[in-house]
Order: structure tokens, then C-alpha cells, then sequence
């Protein structure tokens, strides 16, 4: 057995908050990321695709013959982690609703995504998808709640 | 040490062993994009420990995890070495994996792609068929995919249609298609089964008295070993989606590989559940997964193929191995020939999008002569000398596969299942010979004539 | 003996009788030459490891489940599987084990020769011995390729390194061939010692073992 618990918290509400908070710090310059710091660039447009369609079963399956016996420990870690985009689904709802009221979702979603592709091209932000940018993602930022 | 000087101390180890990995040949694609895409994600975990408060608990926690997920995967990638697998079937399934598995993100009026970065590697164990992708919440620039076999199998190309299946929860995780593929599943089979329409279904079915006496005993087991009864048999034991997400892969399997698939399976499933009846955690029952594939294979019309006269006696042997895995029994029966033909019709549709992801009713002329070349213990590829001079053939490296599965069903053959798979092998290495000559624009006259 | 020509080796490959010579893929019908095909270079190369062992022992080829003859065998070859399309680096005083690109199978009444392509030959390229191919063999067949040049050699597979040439055999045998290497899918090392283990002293010297310590059929490795 190990020495410690080989079970994995879900981090994910975590890692999006940090990943916010960079974000929206790049938005001021949007034609200097640094690869690694794509990364939260492309993180945050992942999430916006499992946002747009609703489509957040993320799971890393273990096989097509996988039949060992249960370890029930990994089970109800598993059953646990299926729940892991609640809340951060709940900030996207909550932030859309503030930052885009009114606007539908998929057109708010466009935008969101837009300004991320531009990032991720290195490719300069208009004044208004600054500000915008700098809005969305600081107030996702504050509704995540760990 | 504090924690976050520990996780620093770390990176600075995990730079090393990354180094470390170029040490060995990962094939002609190399290494380069791995490199530098888990440098990306040290990189970007080196910054955030720099900034991070060393008090803000979760957020170190977080980067903790985080450094663990690419210490496993660098470490794996490390034993990715091209001697450990079918290098020829590999290079192939590449060409599918990544038509299939690239995002495509639509903005309005334009589409984004995003290119996976596809990694193989051998594991131990006879059953570790596997793809593990990057999930869309976990750190990444560009997605990692991981093909994983058994060793042990390295040569047995006919058993790698598995592969198929595992491809199937690999994109299952790229959002567009997920919604694409629930909406095509989720209406046409769960809503259409008596039996998987919801999860009360499933285990008022399980629990009934017509159950087979394997499943009783099973659950009685888990009821007597682990209080798990059928109030809670969704919630501490088994996985419902899980068990409906291998249903659909099954079927992305069967598409992509075509009746090779069937064969894999009805080896590999049964080798260590020779009745089918185990009932586990993440996958349903495998005598309803055999019954289910096979009423997909009808009603594709893989059954009604017909082949040279030298061949069909091969052909027909192997689907008389396939039905005698079919469960008779009533309480198999979960599911309508017309749901499952209407559900892989319109997966047929969808899937007919990605570029060389299905499997086409092969030439029976190609078939037979692939049949032939293994049968004569030659590697079975698009070529023949004749009279007139060597003749060439595309041939698709999935005909070769099932070319080797009529073989192995021949009757009185006395060649080796190790054998064939071999010689299917060197044949799909040697037909990518042929593809290159037949694609090279100075193609010698004689050969251009002959194509 | 005779050697068969173009036509008669381009009859033989179209044949469908017991006769038939097979030579699969033949890429280029240009392969075919006067009197011979060339062959090519194909996915794998075994180079024996420097450092890896003090000497070539015949000893440990007899077939013994023993831990230091498998692991002098394993250990004997790096072996290097290289897609079309990738490089080798052949280096100077290298001897590299690989296979050709075609399948061969002969009748029972053809022998094959293998020898280099003189193009190859003077860039330094030889094939070390001129391989002989037996009857009924069939499988791909082993070149033996060392540089006797001074600069290295970059080799792909696919190129045509080698040639065979056919000989019908007088008196030929009604029986297949039954040699160590039927069906031979990838290079490997020969078993140098088989049928001559008579020929193999028993060693006594327990202390100087080298290779084989514990071998089996009396061998105790060698003086080193």
C-alpha cells in the first residue's frame, strides 16, 4: 500500500480560478504570451467549448477490458469527480449573467471565444474586447469559491 | 522545506527526466512536440510557483496535482521506445487518430483546429488496450494522446481493433463531438432499449428473476461482501454512464474496424470472461455487448458479404465463431435490430465526416487475394506478378487485418495464429511501400501501366 | 547448376505451380535485372552493442534457459526499428544486421546468392559474406552490411543495397528446407554452435566465468 492516498482531489475549481487571473492579466497585451502561459489561454477556451455545448462528461476511461474487481476507494472517487463542473458551470452561469445580461448564449459565448482565439494567435485585442475580457474573466475569477 | 520549495525542487527533477526522454527514438514524427509541449507545462507551473502565496493551500495543492499528472505522463512517454510496438499498424492508426481527434472549434465564420500530439506505448498485461487523452479541464496547450497495448501482443495486429473502441472514448472527450454523439445515442438507443432507457430499468432487469444464474450470484455477492443491493447498485458499484459510453465506443469499434472487430473482441472479452456473464463496474455484461455488436454487424450487412468460392468456406467459419458467443437467452435481449440499425446508421453519418475513420465493404477480389498471400505464407499486400509484369493495389491496411481473420477461420489450415498476425504485419509494413511508389509522381512507366 | 535469366526469373515469379519463385514487393520491374532483383533495405537494424560483451562466445547459442546466455544473446544487438522515411547512420568498421524490404520464398529446386550492388560497394557499402538462400526458404533474408569505407553511410529503408541471383540446383531435393530460420520475420543473431557442441571445451575454472556462469550443458564461459 502506498504511504499516502493514491486518490486525487478535483483541483479543477482551483486551476480555472488561477487560469482566470492570468488570463486577465494577459489581456493587456495580448501580442506577448508566452507559450507556457497559452496554456490557461487554451485551458479557458476548453472550458468554453464544454460550457457551449453542454457536454462536460471529462473522464479518462480505463479501458475496454478493464474487468479487475472493484476498488470501491477509486469508485467513489470516480462517482465524486462526475460532479467536478458544478460549480465552475454555476460561476460561467453566474458571470455570463453579469457581464453579457441579456445577450443569448450563444452569442456571448462567441465573444468569450473570440478574444480567447485572438490570444491564443498572439494577435492584438481591440479596446472594447479588453475591457470585456478584463470583466469576464475577473469576475469568473471572484465566482469561483473554493 | 516548505511545500512550495518542495513542488520547485521537483520541476528542476522532472526537467531532467524530460531531457532524459530524448535519449530514445519515438519514431519519424520524434519527440520534438511532446518536448516541448510537457516543457510548455513545467514551464507554466515553474512561473506559477513563483508567484504563488505559499499560504493559498488549494491553489499549491492544485499545482501539486498538476506536476504528479505530467511526472506520469513524461515517465510513460519515456517507455514509448518504437521496438516496444507494431510500429506498421501504429503508423496507420495514426492517420485515423488524428483526423478523428483534432478540435475544431467553430467560430461563426471560420473553423480552429487544434492538432492532438499522438504518443504510443507497450504496458504489461493482456488486456491494457488503452487511449488515455488528456481531459479538456487538465493542464494543456495542445492535447496529448496516449495509444497503449500490451507488450506481450506487440505483433498481433489482429487483436489492435480494439483500438477502435478506445478511440471512441477518446473523442467522446472533445466537446462538439460529445454533444454530437449523445444526441445520436442517447435518442436513438437508450430512449429505444426496454432495458438501459434509465437506471431503475437496468436494475429492475439485473434483479429479476430471469436473470442468469452467474448475475444472481454476483449480486448476491455484492450484497452479502459489501452491503451493495439494488437501491444502491448505480451509486457504489457500477458506472451507468460508463456502461452505456461502452455501447457507443463499441459501435465507433465496429465502424472503423469493421467485422476484424467482432473477431478481436469475441477473443479478448471471453478470454478471461468465458461466459460473458461477469457483472462489472464499468462495462456491461459481455455477452450483451457480443449480442449487441452482432445486430449492428446485420444490420451494416458485414454478414451478407460474399467472396471468391475459395474463401467464403473461411468466411462463414468466422462468423460461425462469432454467433456461437451470441446469447440466446430472452433476458440478452435489450435492445431492437431496428434501434441499434437505426443508431449505427446515423453514427455511420457522422463519423463519415473525419477523413478514413470507416471501413468500407472491402473488394472481394483484394480479400481474396490477401486471403491467399497468407494462406501461402507470404505477407498479404496490393501486389502480384503476372505475365505482364508486377500489378499493384491501394489496399486498405483494415482489408490486410481482415484478411487475416478469414485466413485464421480457414478450414484445415494448420498455420499459426502468431503467424498470420505476423505476416499481417510485414504486409501492412510493406504496403506502405507500395503506397509510396504508387503515390511517387516519378513512378517508373512500367509500374504506372501496371497500377 | 545454371543461373536463371531475366525471362526465366520473370517466369518463375509469375509461375502458379510448384515452381513459382516468390519476391514480394517487387516495387520497380527495373528490380529485375540480367540475371538477378535487387533487393532493399528494410524497417529494422540490428547493430552489435560496443561495450555490450568482451567477445563472441559459441557457447552461449546453445538453447538453454539460462540468465547469462539470454542475457548475452538480448544484449549482443541494439535493435533499431526505423520507419520509411528515417535514417540510418551506417559508421566505419560497423557490422548492422538487416532485413530486406521483400519476402522471399524459393522453390525446392532454386537457390539464391545475395550478394552487394556494386553502386553501394563503391561507397563502401559491402555485404559482408555473399549470403546463400536455401531451398523452400522463405521469409525476408538477412544482409549483412558493414562500411569499409572511411566516412559514415546514411542508408533508408527502401533503398536497393543488395541483389539475388538464382541457381537451379542439379539433383534437386523433393523435401523443404528445415533450417533454423524458417519463417523469418526480422534479422537475428545465427546459433554459431549448433550440431558442433562437442567441439566446445568444458571449463573449470569457476572463477574467471564471463558470460555464462551457469550454463546448463557444461559450459562455464571463458577465459577472459
Amino acid at each position: 500500500m502506498p504511504i499516502m492516498s493514491s486518490t486525487r482531489p478535483d483541483s479543477s475549481s482551483a486551476r480555472y480560478k488561477r487560469f482566470a487571473a492570468i488570463v486577465t492579466d494577459l489581456a493587456d497585451d495580448s501580442t506577448s504570451i508566452p507559450a507556457y502561459n497559452q496554456i490557461p489561454v487554451e485551458g479557458l477556451f476548453r472550458l468554453m467549448e464544454m460550457y457551449r455545448y453542454d457536454a462536460f462528461k471529462d473522464e479518462t476511461h480505463s479501458g475496454v477490458l478493464a474487468m479487475s474487481s472493484a476498488s470501491y476507494g477509486r469508485r467513489h472517487h470516480q462517482m465524486s469527480s462526475k460532479s467536478w463542473h458544478l460549480p465552475i458551470k454555476q460561476a460561467l452561469d453566474s458571470t455570463m449573467n453579469e457581464v453579457f445580461a441579456g445577450k443569448p448564449k450563444e452569442d456571448a459565448v462567441y465573444e468569450v471565444e473570440i478574444i480567447l482565439f485572438q490570444m491564443s494567435e498572439n494577435a492584438p485585442l481591440t479596446q472594447e474586447q479588453q475591457v470585456q475580457a478584463k470583466s469576464f474573466f475577473s469576475t469568473f475569477e471572484k465566482a469561483l469559491v473554493l | 522545506m516548505r511545500p512550495v520549495d518542495f513542488l520547485k525542487n521537483e520541476c528542476e527533477n522532472l526537467l531532467s527526466v524530460l531531457d532524459q526522454t530524448l535519449r530514445y527514438d519515438y519514431g519519424l514524427e520524434g519527440s520534438r512536440e511532446f518536448y516541448e509541449e510537457c516543457g510548455q507545462r513545467l514551464e507554466y507551473i515553474q512561473a506559477s510557483l513563483e508567484l504563488v502565496d505559499p499560504t493559498s493551500t488549494h491553489i499549491v495543492r492544485e499545482l501539486a496535482l498538476n506536476l504528479e499528472f505530467l511526472s506520469e505522463l513524461v515517465c510513460r512517454i519515456e517507455r514509448s521506445s518504437l521496438g516496444e510496438y507494431s510500429w506498421p499498424f501504429v503508423e496507420e492508426f495514426k492517420e485515423i487518430s488524428k483526423a478523428l481527434c483534432t478540435e475544431k472549434r467553430v467560430l461563426k465564420d471560420r473553423v480552429v483546429t487544434r492538432v492532438p500530439n499522438v504518443h504510443v506505448i507497450a504496458e504489461g498485461g493482456l488486456h491494457t488496450y488503452s487511449i488515455y487523452s488528456d481531459a479538456n479541464k487538465q493542464l494543456s496547450k495542445r492535447r496529448i494522446f496516449i495509444i497503449e497495448f500490451p507488450r506481450t501482443l506487440k505483433h498481433y495486429v489482429l487483436f489492435h481493433t480494439i483500438l477502435g473502441h478506445e478511440m471512441g472514448h477518446a473523442i467522446y472527450n472533445i466537446p462538439l463531438i460529445q454533444n454530437e454523439l449523445d444526441e445520436i445515442f442517447i435518442e436513438n438507443f437508450v430512449k429505444a432499449s426496454p432495458v438501459f432507457k434509465d437506471q431503475p430499468t437496468v436494475v429492475q432487469w439485473l434483479y429479476s428473476e430471469a436473470a442468469p444464474q452467474e448475475v444472481k450470484a454476483r449480486l448476491n455477492h455484492l450484497k452479502t461482501e459489501h452491503s451493495i443491493d439494488h437501491d444502491d447498485f448505480f451509486f457504489a458499484h457500477a458506472d451507468y454512464d460508463a456502461w452505456l459510453q461502452e455501447f457507443l465506443c463499441d459501435f465507433i469499434g465496429l465502424l472503423m474496424f469493421g467485422p476484424s472487430f467482432l473477431g478481436a473482441v469475441c477473443h479478448l472479452l471471453y478470454s478471461n470472461d468465458p461466459l460473458g456473464r461477469q457483472v462489472n463496474e464499468e462495462h456491461p455484461l459481455t455477452g450483451i455487448r457480443a449480442n449487441t455488436l452482432l445486430l449492428a454487424a446485420e444490420s451494416l450487412g458485414y454478414t451478407e458479404w460474399k467472396f471468391d468460392q475459395s474463401v467464403q468456406p473461411a468466411v462463414d467459419a468466422f462468423w460461425k465463431d462469432v454467433y456461437e458467443k451470441q446469447e440466446t437467452d430472452p433476458w440478452f435481449k435489450v435492445i431492437s435490430k431496428e434501434a441499434v440499425k437505426i443508431t449505427v446508421d446515423k453514427l455511420q453519418a457522422f463519423l463519415a465526416n473525419f477523413p478514413k475513420t470507416l471501413y468500407q465493404a472491402p473488394d472481394p477480389e483484394n480479400i481474396n487475394h490477401l486471403v491467399h498471400q497468407i494462406l501461402d505464407r507470404c505477407p498479404p499486400v496490393g501486389y502480384k506478378f503476372t505475365s505482364e509484369g508486377p500489378q499493384y493495389r491501394q489496399v486498405d491496411f483494415r482489408d490486410i487485418i481482415f484478411a487475416g481473420w478469414i485466413a485464421q477461420s480457414q478450414p484445415g489450415s494448420t498455420i499459426k495464429f502468431s503467424d498470420i498476425n505476423r505476416l499481417c504485419e510485414h504486409g501492412i509494413m510493406q504496403q506502405v511501400s507500395i503506397k509510396k511508389m504508387l503515390e511517387n509522381p516519378k513512378k517508373p512507366e512500367d509500374n504506372k501501366k501496371a497500377a | 547448376m545454371s543461373a536463371l535469366s531475366k525471362k526465366a526469373i520473370e517466369q518463375r515469379l509469375s509461375s502458379t505451380d510448384s515452381k513459382r519463385l516468390t519476391v514480394s514487393p517487387i516495387l520497380d520491374r527495373r528490380q529485375i535485372g540480367p540475371s538477378s532483383i535487387d533487393l532493399r533495405m528494410g524497417n529494422v537494424v540490428m547493430v552489435a552493442k560496443a561495450g555490450g560483451q568482451s567477445h563472441v562466445e559459441p557457447a552461449v547459442y546453445k538453447k538453454v534457459k539460462d540468465h547469462d546466455c539470454v542475457r548475452y544473446k538480448q544484449q549482443k544487438h541494439e535493435r533499431v526499428d526505423i520507419p520509411f522515411g528515417k535514417p540510418f547512420l551506417l559508421h566505419p568498421g560497423t557490422l548492422a544486421l538487416v532485413p530486406t524490404l521483400e519476402w522471399v520464398h524459393l522453390p525446392v529446386d532454386l537457390q539464391g546468392i545475395v550478394t552487394a550492388r556494386s553502386s553501394w560497394a563503391r561507397e563502401g557499402l559491402n555485404i559482408a559474406t555473399a549470403t546463400i538462400v536455401n531451398p523452400d526458404y522463405r521469409g525476408i533474408i538477412t544482409l549483412e552490411l558493414a562500411n569499409f569505407g572511411e566516412i559514415p553511410i546514411e542508408l533508408y529503408p527502401g533503398l536497393r543495397l543488395a541483389q539475388i541471383a538464382f541457381y537451379v540446383l542439379e539433383d534437386a531435393p523433393t523435401e523443404g528446407y528445415d533450417g533454423q530460420f524458417k519463417m523469418s520475420f526480422e534479422p537475428a543473431a545465427g546459433d554459431i554452435s549448433q550440431d558442433d557442441d562437442y567441439f566446445i571445451p568444458v571449463k573449470e575454472n569457476k572463477d574467471k566465468l564471463s558470460v555464462c556462469s551457469n550454463c546448463g550443458n557444461g559450459f562455464d564461459g571463458g577465459d577472459v
